[in-house]
């Protein structure tokens, strides 16, 4: 009384034999392959090698793998490529053997420009570019001119990469290249005036957002590919507190999941002197009054607005009594986004001046009526002090003093054109690894899944830090000794399927 | 749906298999739906291409889904994992056929289950070597191509 019977076509009488499973089934199964054993296995037999290295199992392939990826020249000068696996917690070396041949054809000023899209863009000349992916060892050498330019690889829509192709002078200009019928063309551009010098090598993508470093002043400036392709400004992001006090060297932007991170160092004596200061002014604190003539109650933490956008240049507003009185409560300024003409930005950046005693040894109860604070506040300094370590009022950077700040720029939830700040972890230096806390002006920063990796000076050395769970973690010394003060540290997301542009195969 | 469903295995083995396990398979449930709208009567439903061997595996998979689906676990698909792991006992022969088996009953949580399983023991190897002894299979490459493909595939030291 059998009622219904299922049956298939697909019986297995393999005994154990992996290659008699259907071969939906083995793609499937070599889709979970971590991304390593997908090389072993393409060793193993033609079949497999077939299947791993068809365009139709790499396009569906989704392994998101994440590496540290440290690229520069070694002793010899010879150029080297290391990669993190933080899963696997190993080094691994890429080959660049993929690079122009120095044997037949050498370059002199071949140089890295940027990582991005799982390739490496190198300057082989002032109108060339050379671009490969170390996986496959597909390359191809592109045309642009690159007189004073820098060129970003970005993930534009369909997920093809774009080029971004910039230079600061005299405007920011920035053009879009992509890949149509065998050639880069430019698919849009965009100059814009700014007196903020746009620091063109750095640039961090985040949800097809772009972000600039610009320096002095201080600024973050960004531009939003649209999927028509024009460029939209999106905002000039006020920075938080400290940031716009450092050096655009000073602090490192990194994207993390939808957000921006910026990494500050702060010094904690120069810390404790602006709270001193904020702490002081208060409107009933009498010689530091809405009207103190000196000051206009301007609060000293929070000027820095961009002068163009209208805020009051520090030295034309010494009385400016429509700012006046602005309560120090202001100084968590976890919503920093405001607008241009907001008065609580407005007024004067009262940075320290280099009239200030050394800290070293100073009390921290300075009292209130400071002949010291009047002074510096009536000499407000036209260049802000840079925090190096050879400031002058602080005496260099003691080590053991500086410690790191990192803020986090995260899209609003309500208007995805508004960015906003907030302080994401302090870490003062009793909280860093010993060997962090010496050098921290030249580190290097990169952002790989949940680690915050940082750099020694010559690369050899990283340390990282999870951001999730937040515990520090010093990585196993990585065997090449970089040559170059920087080597270019950053995030790389591994490619296996072929970008049509890369057109040939190195040998 | 409450109460049983009768199957019967390849090899003529007859199940009486609780609904709620018999319904994690896409296949039964779409059939047991049909059932229930024309009204006819239980008769077994005969699987003709899984054995009872396999079909017993089944079976045992379902209960854990089923209790995984219940309790709150903090990780119920590394748990599961373990259980499968446990029920064909390193054989690969054993995990092929539960893999064609859920593949032709349409049990996706356990295919995807056995696919990570092959493919963490593929990669648990340390190279192509022993990824042919562990699956028997014949190095088809001439030594001349090995080398080639060796040259281009081996980039990571």
């Amino acid at each position: 009384m059998e009622r219904k019977s299922i049956t298939t076509v697909e019986g297995y009488t393999g005994q154990g034999d992996i290659s008699k499973l259907p071969q939906a089934m083995k793609e499937l199964i070599f889709g979970k392959l971590t991304f390593q054993s997908i090389w072993s296995s393409r060793m193993v037999c033609k079949e497999w090698n077939f299947i791993l290295s068809s365009q139709s199992f790499l396009s569906s392939l989704f392994i998101r793998n994440l590496w540290l990826l440290i690229c520069g020249q070694d002793e010899y000068r010879n150029w080297c490529c290391m990669v993190y696996c933080f899963s696997a917690q190993k080094w691994m070396t890429l080959p660049l053997f993929i690079l122009p041949n120095p044997e037949r054809e050498y370059i002199r000023d071949l140089s890295m420009l940027s990582i991005g899209q799982g390739l490496l863009l190198f300057r082989k000349s002032s109108s060339q570019l050379f671009v490969c992916n170390p996986l496959d060892r597909s390359y191809a050498e592109i045309e642009i001119d690159l007189t004073e330019k820098f060129v970003h690889i970005v993930e534009g829509e369909n997920k093809e990469p774009y080029l971004v192709v910039c230079s600061n002078s005299p405007k920011f200009n920035f053009q879009i290249y992509h890949y149509v019928e065998d050639s880069w063309r430019i698919k849009c551009q965009f100059a814009w005036e700014t007196r903020s010098r746009i620091s063109c090598h750095e640039m961090v993508e985040c949800n097809g957002v772009l972000f600039w470093k610009g320096a002095s002043p201080t600024t973050i400036i960004s531009f939003k590919i649209q999927d028509e392709g024009f460029i939209n400004p999106v905002t000039v992001a006020p920075l938080p507190r400290n940031v716009e006090d450092m050096h655009a060297n000073d602090f490192s932007m990194v994207s993390y999941g939808s957000s921006i991170l910026v990494v500050g160092i702060f010094d904690e004596r120069y810390e404790q002197l602006l709270d001193m200061i904020e702490r002081s002014i208060r409107p009933n604190v009498p010689w530091l009054g809405g009207t103190h003539p000196a000051l206009g109650g301007i609060h000293p933490l929070h000027g820095g607005i961009h002068p163009l956008y209208g805020g009051i240049h520090a030295s034309t507003s010494h009385n400016n009594r429509a700012l006046g009185g602005i309560p120090a409560s202001s100084s968590h300024m976890n919503n920093m986004m405001l607008g241009p003409m907001n008065p609580w930005l407005g007024g004067i950046h009262a940075s320290i001046g280099r009239s200030l005693p050394p800290l070293v040894g100073t009390d921290t109860s300075i009292p209130h009526n400071n002949p010291i604070l009047g002074e510096i506040n009536a000499s407000i300094p036209h260049k802000k002090p840079r925090l190096g370590r050879t400031h002058p009022s602080l005496g260099g950077i003691e080590p053991n003093k500086t410690g790191i700040v990192i803020w986090e720029l995260a899209q609003d939830e309500e208007d995805k054109l508004v960015w906003n700040w907030k302080e994401f972890a302090r870490m003062p230096p009793q909280s860093l690894p010993q060997y962090l806390r010496n050098d921290l002006w030249y580190r290097k920063c990169a952002c790989v899944g949940d680690y915050l990796c940082f750099s020694s000076l010559f690369g050899g050395e990283v340390f990282a830090y999870n951001l999730k769970e937040g515990f520090w973690q010093r990585l196993p010394p990585c065997k090449i000794h970089f040559f170059e003060r920087e080597p270019m540290m950053m995030s790389f997301e591994p490619k296996l399927n072929h970008y049509q542009f890369l057109g040939k195969l190195r040998e | 749906m409450e109460g049983k469903v009768i199957l019967s295995s390849s090899d003529g083995q007859v199940f009486e298999v609780d609904m709620k396990v018999a319904m994690i398979s896409q296949t039964l449930s779409n059939m047991l739906k049909d059932t229930e709208d024309t009204g006819s009567e239980t008769a077994p439903i005969k699987l003709a291409n899984v054995s009872s061997r396999i079909f017993n595996l089944i079976i045992e998979y379902g209960k854990y889904h089923v209790e995984a689906q219940k309790s709150d676990t903090s990780e119920p698909t590394a748990d599961l994992k373990k259980r499968v792991r446990e029920l064909v006992a390193d054989d690969k022969d054993t995990l092929f056929q539960l893999m064609i088996a859920a593949n032709f009953l349409h049990i996706q949580s356990l295919l995807d289950l056995s696919y990570q399983i092959v493919a963490e023991d593929i990669a648990a190897c340390k190279d192509q070597q022993m990824i042919r002894q562990k699956y028997n299979i014949e190095n088809d490459y001439s030594p001349e191509e090995e080398e080639e493909v060796l040259k281009l595939h081996n980039i990571f030291e």
